[in-house]
């Protein structure tokens, strides 16, 4: 009988208890965001609560410090309940905090046993979570997020938004692409993306770029295209697949492809030829102009991009 | 002469009440009739001895005339043994005899009440062990259907029957049985439950031994799979034994359906034997401990729910559990009549009022109702206490510890299921030893032309059931 009390007690006084959470006592969060700016950072977070109304509620906490850690610890401090980060569903790290702070950010989170893992990752530009909450208070932002990226045609085909993969590319020195979120039209748009080798920052791509990154990385599924062949004339198509072969100084980029709809009074062979001009030359400029040839075809000095279009008939597709 | 021993026997049993002694004259001598009222039929006295009773009769010509069976002659120190197993002693000078008249204190076969089953026979056993035995024999007609009497209690001097198939059953475990009954010494045996206690008594889990059935099919086709039944006198229950853990869980009853039918609902028993001992701890650890497993919205909800609530979550939920034993125990031990003022009474306490007082929350209702009606498909009170013991055992330690409380009770479950046996037949049999042949006839039901082979625990020396395509 005394050993059973005797471990009773062990249980009791050296199990502590530390971690247990009583579910009314956690905010819950939904949206955190990261921003370097005087030398402070600012952590602001999205909590979310279901009223009596069986309706999703939100609210911003902010707070500032030297680290990361301090930051938070501001927020905790002003909260009655302690914050639960475990269900974080979006990080949204400003741009330049991202660029210059991505060693401070990654020790943060790889510490912290407080932070789930399975969270997204956008980047901000010119803007804050309290303006992006202010916009529109009827949305649980974390959720809209979140909708928003697995809408874009670009970021579904591309799984690197989870911070786990986020953080493999950086160390494994990979291409890593992070959208970067605006607001356009009182409305917000995933239509940019940083793109980075490692820890480097590279360039930024627009809408029109991550395609044709993307045409390249032969990660595409019905990618429309419009070529002007002549005023008011246009010729629609969709790029069904891609496949690059590399040789040594040549990429060749074998496409194939449906028209949709051709107002050129151009013959097949024409059509063929002059669609493989104009993707060719786009490809050309975007791997000129961006300078990210090396990123895309490692240990390859690209002098010449050719592209071979396979135009495929209606019935073999 | 007659008076002399009727004075001993007045002293023996310390001028009883229903100690009746009766003198009747015949042609030559006086006969004196005695018999303990209380357990005697007074119908049969009266037609089988008091109408034969003429002064026309000699005391030989009357003997003669009895025309019961059970007539017995007597030494006078037997006297005492034979007036309380409810028989007549005549008493004519110096001869003593007995005769049979027990009365039908017991009642008809009737329906089982706790182990019922929707097809199949629908008897069950009473308190007569005749009876109880004459049931068994009625479906088992063969000569290697032995049964061994003992006397047990010494002031009860219960009959004990140990019943089994002489070419069937482990000959090891019927000796080993035998043993420990002609051990057991005690003032009184009243009930099966008392046997049960004495041979069973190094065994420390809290999972029963042995078996309790009121089926006497049951019995039977226990005792063909080679095991060992006892019969109690004034007890409704047979004991079965050795058992498994698997046969608390799935009943015999399940026999008489269709194996495709029946496969589902053995599933869904195993399933709830984990589902009864575990929920609430799982409910505890993924709520305080581990909440980040939880869909995000599925734990607002549970928050917005948890947020009417005063108490912590492992306090709720073991007031909840405290409640529902309450009002089991209640509804056994209160006459039926006052079933559905508990039934009411207790839907409103754990229902909407607790909710509004904020003692519970709704998810809570969800969990416990679950626990609990899954709790019983356990007919077997033992198993059922076992399971509860375990589930509470299950939710201090998750509640103390979270998944690591929850892991460690659960190898203290493993650990109590595999260090238990029962009359030296391992209780996770036929998992662990693992026996195919008998684990898919357990945990699942095989066509009946399937079932060739008995178990070897039960029956090493005659494992064939019956012929057929191998």
């Amino acid at each position: 009988m005394k050993k059973i009390i005797f471990l009773a007690s062990l249980f009791l006084f050296l199990s502590g208890c530390y971690n247990i959470h009583e579910l009314e006592n956690l905010n819950v969060v939904a949206t955190m965001s990261i921003n370097f700016q005087n030398n402070n950072y600012l952590i602001e977070v999205e909590t979310i609560e279901k009223n009596n109304f069986n309706c999703i509620d939100s609210f911003l906490s902010k707070g500032t410090g030297k680290t990361i850690y301090e930051a938070l610890d501001s927020i905790i401090k002003t909260n009655e309940n302690s914050l639960y980060l475990k269900n974080l569903q979006i990080v949204l790290i400003e741009e330049n905090t991202f660029k210059e702070k991505l060693k401070e950010i990654n020790t943060f989170f790889l510490t912290n046993n407080d932070i789930g893992n399975n969270f997204n990752i956008l980047l901000l530009k010119n803007t804050s979570l309290e303006t992006l909450i202010s916009f529109d208070k009827s949305i649980v932002l974390g959720e809209e997020l979140v909708r928003l990226i697995n809408n874009q045609t670009f970021y579904k085909n591309n799984p690197y938004l989870k911070w786990f993969d986020v953080l493999k590319k950086i160390y494994e020195d990979e291409v890593l692409i992070l959208p970067i979120l605006n607001i356009q039209n009182n409305k917000f748009s995933i239509e940019e993306a940083s793109i980075f080798e490692g820890t480097k920052f590279r360039t930024n791509l627009n809408d029109k770029d991550i395609k044709n990154y993307n045409l390249l990385k032969e990660n595409i599924s019905n990618l429309p295209i419009q070529v002007k062949c002549s005023n008011d004339n246009f010729i629609n198509m969709i790029i069904l697949q891609s496949k690059i072969q590399t040789n040594l100084q040549n990429v060749v980029s074998n496409l194939k492809g449906k028209i949709l709809s051709n107002n050129c009074k151009l013959n097949f062979t024409e059509v063929q030829k002059l669609l493989e001009k104009e993707i060719s030359e786009r490809l050309n400029t975007f791997i000129s102009i961006k300078n990210i040839g090396n990123i895309l075809f490692k240990n390859n000095q690209v002098n010449k991009f050719q592209v071979h279009l396979i135009i495929m008939e209606e019935d073999k597709i | 002469m007659p008076f002399n021993i009727l004075d001993k026997i007045k002293e023996e049993f310390n001028n009883s009440s229903d100690l009746i002694a009766r003198l009747f004259q015949l042609k030559n001598k006086q006969v004196l009739i005695v018999f303990l009222e209380s357990i005697v039929s007074s119908k049969t006295i009266s037609s089988q001895i008091l109408r034969k009773v003429n002064n026309k009769l000699t005391s030989n010509e009357f003997i003669n005339s009895l025309s019961n069976a059970n007539l017995k002659k007597l030494k006078e120190s037997q006297v005492p043994e034979f007036l309380t197993n409810a028989w007549t002693v005549l008493i004519i000078n110096e001869d003593i005899y007995a005769l049979e008249t027990k009365g039908e204190l017991i009642r008809s076969i009737s329906l089982p009440d706790t182990q019922p089953a929707i097809q199949g026979p629908k008897d069950s056993f009473t308190e007569s062990i005749q009876i109880n035995l004459g049931l068994i024999k009625r479906r088992i007609k063969s000569s290697k259907l032995l049964n061994i009497d003992f006397f047990i209690g010494r002031k009860t001097n219960t009959k004990v029957s140990l019943i089994y198939m002489d070419d069937v059953a482990n000959k090891e475990i019927v000796l080993d049985i035998k043993e420990r009954l002609e051990k057991i010494d005690t003032d009184g045996i009243l009930d099966a439950s008392y046997i049960s206690g004495f041979i069973t008594k190094e065994n420390k889990s809290v999972f029963p031994s042995i078996f309790a059935s009121e089926r006497p099919d049951m019995v039977s086709a226990s005792l063909l799979e080679g095991r060992v039944a006892i019969l109690i006198d004034n007890s409704p229950y047979v004991l079965i034994l050795p058992v498994i853990l698997l046969d608390f869980i799935n009943p015999s009853s399940d026999e008489y359906n269709k194996a495709v039918n029946v496969n589902f609902i053995k599933i869904m028993r195993l399933i709830c034997f984990f589902l009864t001992i575990f929920l609430p701890a799982i409910y505890i650890i993924v709520t305080t401990w581990t909440p980040e497993i939880l869909p995000t919205s599925f734990l607002l909800n549970l928050k917005m729910q948890r947020s009417l609530v005063s108490f912590p979550s492992i306090i709720e939920i073991t007031i909840m559990l405290i409640i529902c034993e309450i009002l089991r125990e209640s509804d056994i031990r209160f006459p039926n009549s006052y079933g559905s003022a508990i039934s009411i009474l207790g839907g409103l306490v754990i229902g909407e009022a607790a909710v509004n007082a904020g003692i519970i929350s709704p998810i809570m209702i969800i969990i416990v109702a679950v626990t609990f009606i899954s709790s019983l498909i356990f007919n077997d009170v033992e198993t059922y206490s076992a399971v509860r013991y375990f589930r509470f055992v299950l939710l201090f330690l998750g509640g103390l510890l979270g998944l690591w409380g929850g892991l460690l009770g659960f190898i203290y479950l493993m650990t109590e299921i595999l260090a238990a046996d029962s009359f030296k037949v391992p209780y996770f049999y036929p998992i662990i030893p693992f026996d195919w042949s008998y684990f898919k006839k357990k945990v699942f039901k095989i066509k009946r032309q399937e079932d060739l082979n008995r178990s070897f625990v039960f029956s090493p020396q005659n494992i064939t059931k019956q012929k057929g395509k191998r």
